[in-house]
């Protein structure tokens, strides 16, 4: 059972073994002259502009973290629709009520701008 | 020969996965490395829930070992409680600190 | 799962009443989160009243409409027992007093909010959770709702760095110690294919988990193998959850964060997690490793040869007893160096934990009324530490204006001679802090010590009970130096400067009513003690 993996194991260890292996080569044997030229960000032989970490303005991580919030609820929605039939009406009372919650987040969320792009 | 991952695969995969994430939680510096390390960490205990509830499926009280795979749902969400809640946070800190480095949290020292 | 196991789960009705007062305080949650958004004006006071009301209602409702003794309801995931009553209603009263006090406090501090008020009303609902959960999932989904709500409570001050970087050292050390807890709850359920506690002790102590899968067709041999792996995988998984809760209770060596996250955290924040937030873990604590102690008993009764999991409980005292005499006497040792009193009682809450940990560790290894009077005897001193905590950071909340200042023990130099009252609610605190009688914490040690001392009795477990008892009497005694510091400066030394400190009603109140029922409980312990020792009886699953 398990003898069937061991060239993926050898090939493995070579591989990682020859990779590592060039990597400290180069780094221990290799000349190493810095100038500024050979330091900086190479964008297609254009001049780079501007730091490569540019910031997101603070809309985008408000927006993906609603998006996250209210994206989950989704994976308890899936199940009840499902078994829908089977849940019955005490399964939709607690849907309603789950969703209901919900949407108290979301007038929240409104109320409180931060769904104005601007 | 067709070869099914077992059990044991699974298994092996999920105490990878939490080990690594472990780690990344000791070591790297960048708080939101640090956050993905745990969530790294709490996936991994998702499937060992799905692993353990798929293979006792067979079990003759079937619907009692669905239990992991509504675990799973569950801790679902709440990671992405708190990976909603640690965003925020960062932010916060972010925009008063300009470092989210973990070593530059520094002023409560007794 | 044996036959009484799938009948247990059937049977369970869907009872609505024995959640009520957790609906209660989560709906109030939302009607907050809605005023808060819809409301316009200035004063945050009114959203508190509502917040109070709704508290109050489910207190009310805890206390006279609970459903009887040992119910289990919503597929055995709750258990609405005196048990699950009793940290109701600590969490209740946490959450009712740190909203009184806070009422004034917050707008010193430029947090004030609905949002406060609703995510400690959320937070309280994660608390409920724990003391009626039954079931891992459900312990676990408590212990979340709780800690999110608590997250962003110590970082509410969001133009403060000191809060923030509280707030990210509680999020990142939280949630490491989450996916430990969910990552071992994963295991137990891989080992006895259930997460329910009811269940597991009805499994008649056999693994029903891998080493039960049908599949395999599995011979003797490959049996033998799944159900010694299924042992070490329940063992590892104990190991996880204890290391889980062991954070949340900020025991050594998982007490790293705590000074850090209490001092940063505004005050009335850190009064509410040095209370609610331990109460609420020990509840779930004991519930769970009472569980599976019970099962590794039955699982050894069964046993025809040695098995791993028979050293499980053996292993599992020594660890809670290395923990339990660390905790103290780091907890004590630390405080005896602050200078600041926020810090101070950070640390000494590290001790507390330690001594209720004493309780556990003893309730743990003995059975029947015995184990009952330990369990016993932590529920009431959870109980006392709750008021006599929140009173003294009531005090420090008083105390402040605004920024740090008046957290520093010398703040409190002379406090008697121009704030006579307040300086005596400090010394009750102080005095129960320590136990030092008539108060609460006298009482509270008193029962954990001498449970600990009978359980001495026990054949073979006569030194590791006594030194256990003796090492936290000596932690009392080394505690009392640093409790009676501030009182040396309130009384004895003279003030330079006169601290403006406003007798604002509510804060106040609080204060006053964590005075009268530290005094109420050390003077007549009777009553609280036997509706502890009810809770306790409840939770033996006979």
């Amino acid at each position: 059972m398990t003898g069937q993996y061991i060239p993926i194991l050898c090939a493995a260890v070579v591989s990682v073994g020859l990779a590592a292996g060039m990597l400290l080569l180069s780094r221990i044997l290799g000349p190493r002259n810095l100038t500024k030229r050979k330091t900086s960000t190479y964008e297609c032989g254009v001049e780079p502009t501007g730091s490569t970490r540019e910031r997101f303005p603070i809309k985008f991580y408000i927006i993906a973290m609603l998006f996250i919030l209210f994206d989950i609820e989704i994976i308890f929605m899936i199940p009840w629709a499902i078994e829908f039939r089977q849940l019955g009406f005490l399964g939709f009372i607690e849907m309603a009520v789950f969703i209901g919650v919900l949407v108290v987040g979301l007038v929240y969320v409104w109320k409180k701008g931060a769904l104005e792009w601007d | 020969m067709m070869y099914n991952a077992g059990l044991f695969q699974y298994l092996s995969l999920a105490g990878v996965l939490f080990i690594l994430g472990v780690f990344g939680v000791l070591w790297r510096k960048n708080a939101i490395i640090v956050f993905m390390s745990i969530e790294l960490m709490l996936n991994a205990a998702n499937l060992v829930f799905v692993t353990f509830s798929r293979f006792m499926a067979s079990h003759p009280d079937g619907y009692v070992a669905m239990q992991g795979h509504m675990f799973a749902f569950m801790s679902m969400v709440v990671a992405a409680c708190e990976v909603a809640v640690g965003l925020a946070i960062i932010v916060v800190i972010f925009r008063n600190k300009k470092t989210i480095d973990v070593d530059d949290m520094n002023l409560l020292k007794g | 799962m044996n036959p009484s196991g799938i009948q247990l789960f059937l049977k369970q009705n869907f009872d609505i009443q024995t959640v009520m007062p957790l609906i209660v305080v989560a709906a109030t949650a939302l009607l907050v989160l809605l005023l808060e958004a819809t409301i316009r004006g200035k004063s945050r006071t009114f959203l508190t009243a509502v917040s109070l009301v709704g508290l109050g209602v489910a207190l009310l409702l805890t206390l006279f409409n609970f459903p009887g003794a040992k119910q289990s309801s919503f597929y055995g995931m709750v258990r609405t027992d005196a048990f699950a009553q009793f940290f109701t209603v600590i969490a209740l009263a946490a959450g009712s007093l740190t909203l009184l006090l806070s009422a004034n406090y917050l707008p010193k501090i430029k947090s004030d909010t609905g949002e406060f008020h609703a995510l400690v009303l959320l937070a309280v609902c994660g608390m409920i959770l724990m003391a009626i959960g039954n079931d891992l999932i459900v312990l676990f989904l408590g212990i979340e709702t709780m800690s999110i709500a608590m997250y962003i409570l110590c970082g509410i001050r969001v133009d403060a760095e000191k809060s923030n970087e509280s707030s990210l050292k509680y999020l990142l050390l939280g949630a490491f110690a989450s996916a430990f807890l969910l990552f071992g709850i994963a295991l137990i359920y891989g080992a006895t294919g259930t997460t329910n506690i009811e269940a597991l002790i009805n499994s008649g102590g056999v693994l029903y988990g891998i080493s039960g899968i049908k599949e395999y067709q599995w011979d003797t041999g490959a049996y033998q193998f799944a159900e010694t792996a299924a042992q070490y995988f329940f063992i590892l998984g104990v190991a996880f959850v204890f290391l889980g809760f062991a954070f949340k209770i900020g025991a050594v060596p998982f007490h790293m964060w705590t000074p850090d996250v209490y001092q940063g955290a505004p005050t009335s924040v850190t009064g509410f997690m040095a209370v609610g937030v331990k109460a609420a873990a020990f509840a779930a604590l004991i519930r769970v490793f009472l569980g599976i102690v019970d099962f590794g008993d039955l699982y050894s009764s069964n046993a025809i040869a040695y098995q791993p999991l028979m050293d499980l409980k053996d292993v599992l005292l020594g660890v809670i007893w290395l923990v339990a005499v660390l905790t103290m006497t780091l907890g004590n040792l630390s405080a005896l160096i602050q200078t600041n009193l926020k810090r101070m009682l950070a640390f000494s809450s590290i001790a507390h934990a330690g001594y209720a940990l004493v309780g556990v560790s003893v309730a743990l290894r003995l059975s029947g009324d015995d184990r009952d009077a330990a369990v016993g005897a932590v529920m009431f001193y959870l109980l006392a530490y709750m008021f006599m905590n929140l009173g003294a950071f009531g005090v420090v909340i008083m105390m402040n204006r605004g920024n740090d200042e008046g957290e520093h023990l010398h703040d409190y130099n002379g406090l008697a001679s121009y704030r006579p009252l307040v300086a005596a609610a400090m010394a009750v605190f102080m005095f129960s802090l320590a136990g030092i009688p008539p108060t609460a914490g006298f009482v509270g040690k008193f029962y954990i010590f001498s449970a600990a001392v009978s359980a001495g009795t026990v054949e073979g477990y006569g030194l590791y009970f006594y030194s256990l008892a003796i090492i936290g009497v000596l932690n009392s005694i080394i505690s009392v130096y640093y409790y009676l510091y501030p009182l040396r400066n309130m009384y004895f030394v003279s003030a330079e400067r006169e601290h403006k400190v406003e007798l604002r009603p509510l804060m106040s109140a609080s204060i006053l009513i964590s005075t009268i029922f530290v005094l109420w409980i050390g003077v007549m312990p009777k009553g609280f003690l036997s509706r502890a020792l009810e809770g306790a009886k409840a939770l033996f699953f006979g």
